[in-house]
């Protein structure tokens, strides 16, 4: 027996065996025995060779389907990790039951596998004809019905593992808007995305990913309006994945993403099924995985990593001053440290003189350099942040503790940092927790570094240095074909009505234009402010 | 292939008003007041009125070659060998005021920075340049479509000198009449025609060559107002005599505006707008350098002579010994380059226009 | 490759960091530098400078460090044949470098400003930063070093006490405040010349005060303007606020009523007229009555005129006697009377222009015409 090693993709292929349209339903085309593709007429045989393909699994339950105490018909196979006992129970044993009571022994022999067929009352069910087929189902929760002298089982869903119910999700929490969160299944996900979606144009393509895994992932998009060349290239880039296993999304996003060694993510993730619906009626493509409740989302443009699904929800004033807030925190959590430690060691002159008089006083005695001293505090920031997140909860607050009231409070009375250094750290955290995307927050926390260093070697010249060299990296990037800073750069000036602010809803007549190809209204072209009835309406005069 | 990069109309505008301010706003006062005194802002309109209607004028003779830059129609157009070395004339000079820049620049720095060696600039610069250069031109495009911080920041500037600005400053005004500004239109437009002959160079990149109108007009009368703007607070601030003995006057003019009580020092807005003009003036020099230099010897993957090319600015802009002889070079190659090679685009046009009618006779009378 | 490259460049940079290159210099390095003196010394061609700087922790008392208790400021003085040379000698004594950017007042002592004072400024026009702002006093009747020693007691520190002290001249109109780049522009015209505030000691040394305005004719002290010719100095360029003027009043015993100047706008008409130099100047003036020592009802109308008719044949006589007093005493055009002429007259400018102030501004008519009304009273509109 031979088997490829699984390759770990390295250099992507450039087009292998593409999987664009998989049949229905889909199940890996894998071969497990060479040998064992198509049925033998023996039952015995069967039940054995399955037995030996799933290397004699313990969780694996064998029921005979019999007439009499030694006539056996049929066995039914299922996993019992996977399965929920009931509905083999209900949905398949009692059927047999009834069938067996009414009909008779006699005249169940002969039209057995019709008469089962229709008497079963589970609602999914489909006909294997090969063993590759039947294994695949036992893998994926099903039961599998085989019967003697027939050439093909009957596959029965019958999943029933215990699920995480809908929740509200933990990283992306409103005040106002939806409470339910993705969960680690993909069928549950998919519902919570079709039941806000209504409309026949939305799209769910599965493929199963994962040599080992076999994941199922789908991918989603609206048919009339997410632009066709950006689907094409999501499935082209899906399809040339090869990897063992898909474990969460994050597998499947550097699989695919444009830039990847930028610390700026070019594919979204969302939790929050809104969310994924905002954006697919933007007309971006979602893919979500099975197992994770993270949900991926592209083409994707910088701006969005500063917006929160509470903006749309809000009302528009206060959405977009938030919104303006968070630039500012964007801004201030990438240089703050920086900007401070140019003006103590190289621009003093740019500090008014009561404040440079207040920072000169604290920084008396301190022994460290102020980029030193900043480093410090930046790592120990960062560690007590890993540390908090890392651990159980009520440990996580006691390290905070430590970290705020007592290495703070001891570092500055023992004069190893100064006050002012402790305040711009905090504040840049403060800044850094304003950022409502992860990933985003990720960039500038590790941009921050260079950030100081370069500010500790040439000041100001370095921090913008450093914003120019970030400015045209960032004008670089695509995702899936989308300019990464439109459309401010390049300017579209009808989509900037989402950008800095967020203009009311009948304000937004279309959909960001860098995304789309077509059918870019989305709201009727006279929509206006929404006035109050004229007598006209109240049938007055 | 650099002209297979296709720009929008917006970028187009942006490109312009960036060539046009670029980081002119520093030195414009000096050669406005040189000749013309404190009606110098005169200069500066009439200056970059001349550069918009030859940019005008140079849309229809672009058109003709189409896919074609600048450098590639000038041959065909006035004859193989002086079209080839004007061409490398052009090309040349954008090198070396690519090296100009650079080098003002690490000046500029160098009141701030007095002890760092001013390779850090430079390097550090053309470190960003390299970059941009290297990624394309429609990624050129897109930083550019920064400028409007730029101007803002001007206009902030200005703005902010306003209560401190005495208006009797500019009286009386062409005191010697109009003579001393038609001197000093030649720098102004010198200034203005570097904007000109780069959109000549990036033309054929413009994916709605019909709309280029829209974008001269725009950027130059950007570019143009926002000079003009600084030209008067700074006059009106320190007044012509004085300003005229200040090396870099917008600086002066930052360091003296107060806000309030306590934001003084508004010499980090100017530092923050200085590096990314710095980077996208010396970027719209190098370019042409880059990208012509091959063309001129029909030698297309240019991303590879950015390297070496890119070390040559880097060793010319450490070749003037201080500060004036920077200046002389600057004003040198302005005056007896750029001027004519700007003056002399209407010509081209109407050259070109006779080329056409007689090749048209010359297909009528074949027919 | 990318990232292996980011990680030197990170790796060279941090070193570079380690060693404190270049131009880094941290703020407790510096010694900032809050005022400036230049006094005369004894011995030819040398200058004395005189530094204070600021000792910060000894400014701040907050919770967090305990205050040692010691003076806020340190000065140093040192002389030197430039002002160069002598900071330099100053830096013998310190233990940091100085830090001139954030200087709030340059002091100068009265001798040394007789003397001329373009040459001493030389310096602080040519350093690259923090110059514009630099209020400019001069010292009067007293060594510019004395100023260093005192410690206001509701300022930080003396060169943010002296310059509040002569831009407050919205309240005490005192001074005529003068940056440092005011004082440039005007050293490098013909056709004015500066005037600088001066401050005094008062008798027993302790603190200091505003004692009125030097007036230069070019960059040499000449004479100065006491509180009344200052006043009517602010009135003339325009930057008068709160002038209180005192006149009797206009019937009854003559008891005086004080007028404080609500707004005013003086505006200037230069004439040449068959060889003779004429300046119209007209003055509207807004003032409120705050303040009369009579029991008269003044509020009636033709009182009310009679009075800013008074008021106005004041500001006229001492107008002229001020304009006056600085074309025969001091021959220095303070009024920038020249940049009007320059402005209507071109051409004869040209021919004026080398000896203006020595030759023709004593020679200018001033035509001084007033105009006053007097909108309010106060609260009250009668004395009980």
């Amino acid at each position: 027996m031979k088997t490829r090693k699984p390759r770990i993709i390295k250099n992507l292929p450039p087009s292998p065996k593409s999987i664009n349209e998989p049949k229905e339903p889909s199940l890996p085309e894998r071969r497990f025995h060479p040998e064992g593709e198509l049925f033998s007429s023996s039952l015995e045989q069967n039940v054995q060779r399955l037995r030996d393909s799933l290397g004699n699994a313990s969780d694996l339950v064998i029921r005979n389907l019999e007439i009499t105490p030694t006539e056996v018909i049929g066995a039914v196979l299922w996993l019992d990790s996977l399965v929920e006992t009931k509905i083999i129970s209900d949905h398949i044993l009692r059927p047999f039951m009834e069938l067996r009571e009414k009909a008779g022994i006699e005249n169940l022999r002969l039209p057995l596998a019709a008469e089962l067929k229709n008497n079963i009352t589970a609602a999914e069910l489909f006909e294997a004809s090969t063993m590759e087929q039947v294994v695949a189902g036992l893998l994926d929760g099903k039961a599998v019905i085989i019967l003697d002298k027939a050439t093909q089982a009957f596959v029965v869903t019958a999943a029933g593992l215990k699920e995480r119910s809908v929740e509200e999700p933990e990283t992306e929490v409103v005040v106002r808007g939806p409470r339910e969160g993705f969960t680690e299944s993909l069928k549950t996900n998919t519902g919570l995305v079709r039941k806000r979606l209504r409309t026949p144009h939305f799209r769910v393509e599965t493929f199963v990913l994962g040599k080992q895994t076999n994941t199922k992932v789908s991918l989603l998009y609206l048919a009339n309006i997410a632009n066709p060349l950006v689907v094409a290239e999501v499935k082209n880039r899906i399809s040339r994945i090869r990897i063992d296993g898909v474990i969460e999304s994050s597998y499947i996003e550097e699989m695919i993403e444009d830039a990847p060694f930028t610390l700026f993510p070019t594919i979204d993730n969302t939790e929050r099924p809104d969310t994924l619906v905002a954006q697919l009626l933007e007309g971006r493509v979602g893919i979500m995985i099975d197992g994770t409740p993270f949900a991926l989302t592209g083409p994707v443009v910088f701006w969005q990593y500063l917006q929160a699904s509470e903006d749309y929800y809000l009302r528009f004033p206060m959405a977009s001053f938030i919104r303006i807030l968070r630039y500012l925190a964007f801004l201030a959590s990438l240089v703050l440290p920086s900007l401070y430690v140019a003006g103590v060691t190289f621009h003093p002159a740019m500090i008014p003189i009561p404040l440079l008089i207040t920072v000169a006083s604290a920084r008396e005695g301190v022994p460290f350099p102020p980029v030193f001293e900043a480093l410090l505090m930046e790592l120990t920031f960062e560690g007590l942040r890993e540390a908090g997140v890392r651990m159980p909860r009520a440990i996580g607050q006691a390290v905070s503790i430590v970290g705020a009231l007592i290495l703070g409070e001891a570092a500055i009375t023992a004069n190893i940092v100064s006050p002012a250094m402790v305040m711009v750290v905090a504040g840049t955290a403060i800044a850094s927790f304003i950022i409502p995307s992860p990933d985003a927050a990720i960039a500038t926390r590790l941009l921050r570094f260079p950030m100081l260093l370069l500010a500790g070697t040439i000041g100001l010249f370095g921090v913008l240095w450093g914003i120019v060299l970030l400015h045209i990296h960032l004008c670089t990037l695509r995702s899936f074909g989308v300019p990464y800073l439109s459309p401010v750069f390049p300017a579209n000036y009808n989509s900037l009505k989402d950008i800095f602010v967020r203009a009311p809803h009948w304000a937004m007549r279309s959909r960001p234009e860098s995304v789309l190809w077509r059918k870019n209204r989305r709201r009727s072209p006279d929509t206006g402010p929404p006035l109050p009835p004229t007598r006209k309406d109240r049938g007055g005069e | 292939m650099f002209t297979q990069e296709k720009i929008s109309l917006n970028q187009a505008t942006a490109l312009n008003t960036a060539a046009g301010i670029g980081t002119v706003f520093l030195i414009v006062t000096q050669p406005a007041l040189e000749t013309a005194g404190r009606d110098g802002w005169l200069t500066i309109i009439f200056g970059y009125f001349t550069g918009m209607l030859i940019g005008l004028l140079l849309i229809p003779l672009a058109k003709q070659f189409p896919g074609k830059t600048f450098v590639q129609y000038l041959p065909e157009l006035v004859g193989f060998l002086p079209g080839k070395l004007i061409a490398l004339a052009f090309v040349l000079t954008y090198g070396v005021f690519s090296a100009m820049l650079l080098r003002q620049l690490a000046e500029v720095m160098g009141l701030i920075y007095v002890e760092t060696p001013s390779i850090v600039f430079t390097l550090g610069l053309m470190v960003l340049v390299l970059y941009v250069v290297r990624s394309g031109f429609e990624v050129f495009a897109r930083v550019t479509e920064a400028v409007p911080i730029i101007f803002l920041s001007l206009f902030f500037l200005a703005v902010l000198a306003l209560p401190d600005i005495q208006w009797t400053n500019f009286l009386p005004i062409l005191e010697n009449g109009v003579m001393p500004i038609l001197k000093g239109l030649p720098p102004m437009i010198a200034f203005a025609g570097e904007a000109v002959l780069f959109m000549a160079f990036w033309f054929p990149t413009l994916s709605q060559p019909s709309e280029a109108k829209k974008a001269v007009i725009a950027g130059f009368s950007l570019a143009g107002l926002s000079l003009t703007i600084i030209f008067i607070a700074t006059v009106g601030v320190f007044g012509a005599a004085q300003t005229q003995t200040m090396n870099y006057p917008i600086f002066d003019l930052a360091d003296f505006i107060l806000v309030g009580d306590f934001l003084e020092e508004m010499e980090l807005l100017l530092m923050i707008i200085w590096v990314p003009a710095s980077l996208l003036k010396v970027t719209i020099f190098f370019y042409p350098f880059l990208v012509g230099l091959g063309q001129l010897f029909n030698y297309h993957d240019y991303k590879k002579l950015s390297f070496p090319l890119a070390g040559a600015v880097l060793l010319i802009s450490h070749l003037p010994q201080n500060l004036f002889q920077r200046i002389e070079i600057g004003h040198f190659l302005d005056l007896y380059i750029i001027f004519p090679l700007t003056m002399s685009i209407p010509f081209l046009l109407l050259l070109s226009l006779i080329r056409q009618r007689q090749r048209r006779q010359g297909d009528g009378s074949a027919v | 490759m990318i990232l292996k490259y980011c990680l030197i460049l990170m790796q060279a940079l941090f070193f570079l960091n380690m060693t404190g290159c270049w131009d880094a210099l941290d703020i407790s390095r510096r010694a900032i530098v809050s005022a400036i003196c230049l006094d005369e010394v004894d011995e030819p061609g040398q200058i004395l400078v005189g530094v204070q700087v600021i000792i910060p922790q000894n400014l701040i008392s907050g919770q967090g460090q305990q205050s040692q208790g010691g003076a806020p400021f340190a000065h140093y003085l040192a002389h030197g044949a430039t002002w160069i040379e002598a900071m330099r000698n100053i830096e013998t004594q310190l233990t940091r470098s100085l830090f001139l950017e954030k200087t709030r007042v340059l002091i100068i002592s009265q001798n040394l400003a007789a003397k001329g004072i373009a040459d001493v400024v030389d310096f602080l026009s040519r350093s690259p930063q923090g110059r514009h702002r630099i209020r400019v006093v001069i010292a009067k009747e007293a060594p510019a070093r004395r100023f260093l020693e005192i410690i206001h007691p509701l300022e930080k520190d003396t060169g943010s006490a002296l310059d509040l002290l002569v831009t407050n001249q919205e309240i005490h109109s005192l001074t005529k405040p003068v940056s440092f780049q005011e004082l440039m522009g005007c050293l490098s015209e013909r056709n004015a010349s500066p005037v600088i505030p001066m401050v005094g000691l008062s008798t027993d040394e302790k603190y200091f005060q505003a004692e009125g305005t030097g007036v230069f004719r070019y960059d040499r002290l000449v004479g100065w303007l006491n509180r009344k010719q200052t006043q009517t100095y602010l009135l003339l360029r325009n930057q008068a606020r709160n002038v209180v003027l005192t006149v009797d009043a206009p019937k009854g015993p003559p008891k005086p009523v004080s007028l404080k100047l609500e707004r005013s706008a003086t505006s200037y008409q230069p004439v040449i007229q068959e060889g003779r130099l004429l300046m119209q100047i007209k003055i509207e003036a807004v003032f409120e009555l705050t303040e009369q020592r009579t029991v008269i009802d003044l509020t009636k109308p033709e009182d009310l005129k009679a009075l800013s008719e008074r008021l106005a044949a004041q500001i006229k006589g001492d107008v002229h006697s001020l304009i006056t007093t600085a074309q025969t005493e001091y021959q220095s055009d303070i009024f920038h009377f020249g940049s009007y002429f320059h402005r209507k007259y071109p051409g004869q400018w040209r021919q004026m222009k080398e000896n203006w102030q020595e030759e023709f501004f004593p020679l200018v008519e001033a035509q001084a015409e007033a105009k006053v009304n007097i909108y309010r009273t106060g609260l009250t509109n009668r004395p009980f």
